[in-house]
């Protein structure tokens, strides 16, 4: 499938990228192209201008310093991020989120900038323009008036499925964003997502994301990601999740728990934070979260997978990964 | 409108006119006249297009040839040296881990970026290595063996 014809911008420095932005209408932005290639091949989106933002070394860095925390670079790749010594130590959640993207070759040119920027997909969208065309009506996240995968829906509910963003709301991160002014605006990475599938995240077409900040976590604690895939590389999780749980004096003093693949945007399950908070932990208090994780999913059949299955694999999941963070962090 | 590149591919310097919506599978194959570099999915879930630039594998379907510009390109058609395989190649040969041969070219770049990196990996390391490949002779037990013996 070849592309379709753009014109081609090569931004040498942040600046240039708000300014290419604000003057191009129309234009999107590459960083690996991992994601938005494949797309444009398939004529989902067809953009007068592509930017790659490759060529800015400053947005490649991993930065890491226990008074200051972990900063990441837009562009820093997810192999290099799952490779990273201080990411593997302190944030582990992160580097096994990053390290279970896709294949090898694809967290070789992914960036996390792009993973977290990811769109929702569907089997009726994320097709070639053939295929799309043999249908007589458009559904909602093409501006049409009806969704495929259930009638009578009033809203697109097509699935998030990128990895690092429940680890990153797990482990509290922050997301830099710079606006059309050249201002920069920092958010809570839960804040970053509408939890709307026909437009995932709150990017205006002039914005872009600079960095990912982590502050350090304190000491007692631990994280993990795990996810669930049909195959070990290449495929888009079925479920993921994150749990980060620090521990003092034999209680749980704080716990982040989020998971992806389940709707509309990367979820944060506070219920299911709240169960261990304060307490110590047991077996029994972990299935209890594992619980109130159950009771709040909602997902939708995604594929050949149930929803029946996909929420019974959160349940699991989320037990699971609280006790891997757990059985370290003491 | 069409752009002169130059283009670094296996030690030696490529210049060709260019619309920046090309990639570089797309370049390498159609205006250099490389067709080691195999296309098969074309949107980034197969890996027969794995190439290596500077020291990583990365796909040549998803890689725009514009931004290639500046970059040491390795393809499979590097790989042999004055007539002689390279060991990855010659041992894919003398253990029979090509089958009809099209996911081959592919597999090689990244076990050759896997060695490169870790000159001696586990078993595991190699699968995780190559797991972005298909194979859909599904010859696997070969391929991981023959990546093994150039380790040794
Ligand atoms: C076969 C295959 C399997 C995959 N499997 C997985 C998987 O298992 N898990 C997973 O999470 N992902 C998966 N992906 C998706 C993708 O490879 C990753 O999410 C990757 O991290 C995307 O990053 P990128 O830099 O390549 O993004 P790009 O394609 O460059 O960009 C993605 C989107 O983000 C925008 N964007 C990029 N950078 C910025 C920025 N700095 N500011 C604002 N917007 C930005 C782009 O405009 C675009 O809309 C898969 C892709 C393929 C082709
Ligand atoms: S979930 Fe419905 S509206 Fe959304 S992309 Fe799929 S078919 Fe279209
Ligand atoms: S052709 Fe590039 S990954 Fe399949
Ligand atoms: S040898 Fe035929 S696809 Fe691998």
């Amino acid at each position: 499938m070849r592309l379709p014809k753009f014109e081609y911008l090569e931004p040498k420095n942040v600046k240039e990228i708000t300014s290419l932005l604000k003057k191009n209408e129309d234009a999107i932005l590459i960083a690996g192209g991992t994601d938005i290639l494949p797309k444009m091949k398939q004529r989902i989106v067809t953009p007068k201008y592509v930017i790659n933002i490759t060529k800015i070394e400053d947005l490649k860095k991993i930065e890491f310093a226990e008074k200051k925390g972990l900063t990441l670079g837009s562009l820093a790749t997810l192999d290099n991020i799952s490779k990273s010594k201080p990411v593997i130590e302190k944030f582990t959640a992160l580097a096994q989120a990053a390290g279970r993207v896709a294949s090898p070759q694809l967290r070789n040119m992914g960036t996390i900038g792009g993973n977290i920027s990811i769109e929702s997909m569907c089997m009726y969208f994320n097709q070639s323009h053939e295929w799309r065309k043999g249908r007589p009506h458009l559904c909602f996240k093409l501006g049409g008036d009806r969704c495929f995968v259930a009638k009578g829906s009033k809203d697109c509910l097509a699935l998030f499925q990128a990895d690092t963003p429940p680890a990153l709301i797990a482990l509290g991160a922050q997301v830099t964003i710079v606006g059309a002014t050249g201002k920069e605006k920092i958010i809570n990475i839960e804040d970053f997502y509408t939890q709307k599938s026909k437009k995932v995240n709150i990017l205006k077409p002039t914005d872009f994301v600079k960095q990912i900040h982590i502050p350090t976590p304190p000491k007692g604690t631990k994280s993990c990601y795990l996810k669930m895939a049909q195959r070990a590389a290449i495929d888009y999780p079925i479920a993921g999740a994150a749990a980060c749980i620090t521990v003092s004096g034999g209680k749980c003093k704080n716990a982040g728990i989020a998971v992806t693949a389940v709707g509309s945007g990367p979820l944060r399950l506070k219920e299911a934070e709240e169960v261990l908070i304060g307490n110590s932990i047991t077996d029994e208090l972990i299935e209890k979260a594992a619980d109130a994780a159950y009771e709040k999913v909602r997902p939708m059949p995604h594929f050949n997978i149930s929803a029946w299955y996909k929420r019974k694999l959160i349940r699991v999941l989320v037990k699971r990964s609280i006790k891997q963070a757990c059985s370290k962090a003491k | 409108m069409k752009q002169l590149v130059e283009l670094k591919v296996n030690g030696e310097s490529y210049e060709t006119a260019i619309d920046p919506h090309r990639t570089l599978l797309e370049v390498l194959r159609e205006n250099i006249g490389m067709t080691g570099s195999k296309e098969g999915c074309d949107l980034g879930a197969c890996g027969a297009c794995t190439v290596v630039i500077d020291g990583k594998a990365v796909l040549a379907c998803l890689t725009l040839a514009l931004e290639a510009r500046g970059k040491e390109i390795t393809t499979i058609e590097g790989l042999a040296k004055d007539g002689k395989l390279h060991p990855l190649q010659q041992n894919f040969v003398d253990h029979g881990a090509i089958q009809c041969g099209f996911c081959t070219p592919g597999v090689i770049m990244s076990a050759k970026a896997l060695l490169d990196e870790n000159p001696k990996p586990t078993q595991v390391e190699i699968k995780r290595g190559i797991s972005g490949n298909l194979c859909r002779c599904t010859g696997y037990t070969k391929i991981v063996e023959a990546i093994e013996v150039t380790a040794k």
